[in-house]
């Protein structure tokens, strides 16, 4: 029984093709109610984000299971991917797994190291559980990635730093106010750099945020989408004074602030430290306003270089997030194995088990009843003690590949047992 | 107890060696072990210390300040005490690399030149003596962390200002924390130092039978509470910015070091004990 996967994702294919096979909830869960209704996969998980459609699969015949995933997406969504071709990816035995865990690990995403993927795995894990596609073992898979992700977020710093212009606007502006949520944040111009920037804040929970404008109507219309209150940009000195934070976008052709405006309005807020975001191009802000006291002022150079420093240090952090999928991997591996040897110890204890019980009750009448109870503990614990070796060489097999799998056959012949497989098809 | 002494001025540089490596660790590579270690280690450390301390006192029947050495002692304890307090307070790690450096500093000296004082004055025993001696040790100690944090202040504002975006950018606090445990810590040593300068005026009329005296020592801790009275005053009344109370502050320890160190080995006579 193998894990297949069928998939595109923003590496392989370009979104127009990607939005063709996007799934909603609704139709995760029709599909998977489908996959558990037939046969051709005895598990399946449907992960579909904006960045990402993959299907899972577990299956006794590759071929068979990629032929249904693909036909299944034809039925549902009329999209052929043998009419995209390199779009489409197949991955099978350990590489599907291991993808699992990389997805997961967020070191196949779009931004290196994104935590929102660990909720949508856990998500896509939910509704497969919610459809009963979920079977024993995809649940551990998903319990391997979600701890995948896990550990390596707090493992290793691949989650670290802001790799956006507006998450590293904000991260700036941590390291100089301790709590954003306390803070005044004045927007100048509406640009959508800037006004991206201002979300971002606004997101993080800042006190108040003032749009001024040159066209007020635009800053209103701003204002009525992101919150905050419109100004018009003549009152731009006085909502500088009033500000702990301000991100620049105009389209002006020459700085709007110059260094002895600044200087006036740094004197007017006293103690009170003011930091600039100017991501405009041509910049609003003169550059030797950096020069002043209490202002700190960065453009979008500075912002570059921090984005770039910190992707390169999650970069750095690649090998330790890939060492721990590959610990996960190997322990799903071990736990795999020993799967299969559960059946075969099972079904011999079972076996041994009933010939004690045989033979006590033939041989009953020959003990006293005190001496009965005595020589069914004597005959059990006879059993487990010869059973006890073979049972940790069964262990030590199904953990040594192809030569264990071949001695664990032998077990079944030589107990005269049924293989896993054909209990079933005897039910059928 | 004696022998526990000798041993105690081994053990306690070792526990601030490791101690300071363990933060290092943190500080620098964000290592696990660290993380989960530093916290423990630094409270073992400090109850090393403390009964070293005791030991001290107990054995030589004198509050251990004495000699130089011996005050060196005390003050890395109550600094490094005001540290656990304040770390487990915040829960900010990153910055004790800094103060334990200092710490380990302090009582790898005394360690090593520390020796029993064959005799001293009676004075060492008396609680207002005591008193004086420990407020104002903890106003050292105030003043020093005040520093400390002045400097991380400085560093971290200038690596913003130039855009460095370096170890010390990605493991300090924002400088809103860190300019306000410069204030915190500031105030706190000048108001130790003042409980130990008026301490210390009505010992100096009772056994001196003046109020004022033209000692080094006085004069410089003088003046150091003069320059932390004038950060803190400043600070909260006149709007200094944080840039300009973390130079003061910094000012105003360089002068403590220099009456702890320069005056002490040469004008000794007033505030000697042996």
């Amino acid at each position: 029984m193998d894990l297949i996967v069928v998939g595109m994702n923003h590496r392989s294919a370009p979104i127009d093709v990607r939005e063709l096979v996007a799934f909603s909830e609704e139709e995760i869960l029709d599909v998977l109610a489908h996959t558990h209704a037939e046969e051709t996969l005895s598990e399946a998980l449907l992960l579909s984000t904006c960045n990402r459609t993959e299907f899972y699969g577990l299956s006794t015949d590759n071929g068979a299971a990629e032929m249904y995933i693909r036909n299944l997406i034809v039925e549902k969504k009329h999209v052929d991917l043998e009419s995209h071709p390199g779009y489409a990816y197949t991955l099978t035995r350990n590489e599907s797994v291991r993808h699992l865990l990389r997805v997961a690990a967020g070191l196949d995403s779009l931004v290196l190291g994104e935590s929102q993927i660990l909720g949508q795995v856990r998500r896509a894990h939910e509704l497969s559980l919610e459809s009963h596609a979920c079977g024993i073992v995809l649940n551990r898979i998903l319990q391997s990635a979600v701890s995948v992700g896990k550990r390596v977020r707090n493992e290793t710093a691949i989650g670290a730093g802001a790799v956006s212009m507006a998450s590293a606007a904000s991260e700036l502006a941590g390291k100089i106010f301790e709590d954003l949520k306390t803070r005044k944040v004045l927007l100048i111009g509406v640009g959508e750099m800037g006004a991206l920037t201002a979300r971002h804040m606004v997101e993080r929970g800042v006190r108040q945020l003032v749009i001024a404008n040159r066209t007020y109507s635009k800053a209103e219309e701003l204002s009525r989408q992101i919150g905050g209150n419109a100004a018009p940009l003549d009152r731009l000195e006085e909502c500088l004074a009033d500000a702990d934070i301000v991100i620049s976008s105009t389209g002006a052709t020459a700085p709007i602030v110059t260094r002895e405006t600044m200087r006036l309005i740094v004197n007017r807020r006293g103690n009170r430290p003011i930091y600039v975001i100017d991501i405009a191009l041509p910049r609003d802000f003169e550059s030797s306003i950096a020069d002043l006291d209490g202002v700190f002022l960065h453009d979008l150079d500075d912002m570059n270089l921090l984005v770039d420093r910190n992707l390169e240090k999650r970069r750095e952090e690649i090998p330790k997030a890939e060492a721990i999928v590959e610990q996960e991997l190997e322990s799903f591996a071990s736990w795999r194995s020993s799967l299969a040897a559960t059946p075969v110890i099972k079904k011999i204890r079972e076996r041994v088990e009933a010939l004690r019980k045989q033979e006590l009750e033939r041989h009953r009448k020959k003990f006293c009843r005190d001496d009965r109870e005595q020589v069914d503990l004597l005959t059990e614990s006879l059993v487990n003690k010869i059973l006890h070796p073979l049972m940790n060489h069964v262990r030590d097999w199904s953990n040594s590949g192809e030569l264990g799998a071949r001695r664990i056959d032998t077990l079944y012949e030589a107990f005269d047992l049924e293989r896993p497989g054909e209990d079933s098809k005897k039910k059928r | 107890m004696e022998s526990g002494i000798q041993a105690q001025n081994i053990i306690l540089p070792t526990l601030y060696a490791l101690l300071w490596a363990d933060y290092a660790l943190l500080f620098f590579r964000n290592d696990p072990f660290a993380e989960r270690t530093a916290k423990h280690l630094l409270q073992v450390t400090v109850g090393a210390h403390a009964i070293y301390l005791v030991m001290r006192s107990m054995t030589y029947h004198h509050f251990p300040i004495a000699t130089v050495f011996e005050a060196f002692s005390v003050l890395a304890f109550s600094v490094i005490a005001l540290y656990l307090i304040i770390e487990s307070r915040i829960g900010v790690r990153t910055t004790g690399f800094f103060i334990i450096g200092i710490v380990f500093v302090f009582q790898t000296i005394s360690s090593a030149f520390v020796e029993a004082p064959e005799s001293f004055s009676d004075l060492l025993w008396e609680p207002a003596f005591i008193l004086h001696v420990t407020t104002a040790l903890l106003g050292y100690s105030g003043m020093a962390i005040s520093a400390v944090y002045g400097l991380l202040y400085l560093m971290l504002f200038y690596d913003i200002k130039k855009h460095r975006f370096g170890l010390i950018y990605k493991q300090l606090p924002s400088l809103e924390v860190m300019s306000s445990f410069t204030y915190r810590s500031a105030t706190l040593g000048l108001v130790f130092l003042t409980i130990a300068m008026v301490g210390g005026l009505a010992l100096l009329v009772r056994v001196y039978g003046t109020y004022w005296s033209w000692d080094p020592k006085l004069m410089i801790t003088f003046v150091a509470w003069l320059i932390y009275g004038l950060c803190v005053a400043a600070s909260r009344f006149w709007g200094w910015s944080a840039k300009r109370v973390a130079f003061t502050s910094i000012a105003g320890f360089a002068i403590i070091l220099f009456s702890l160190v320069v005056v002490n080995l040469v004008f000794t006579r007033f505030h000697e004990f042996v």
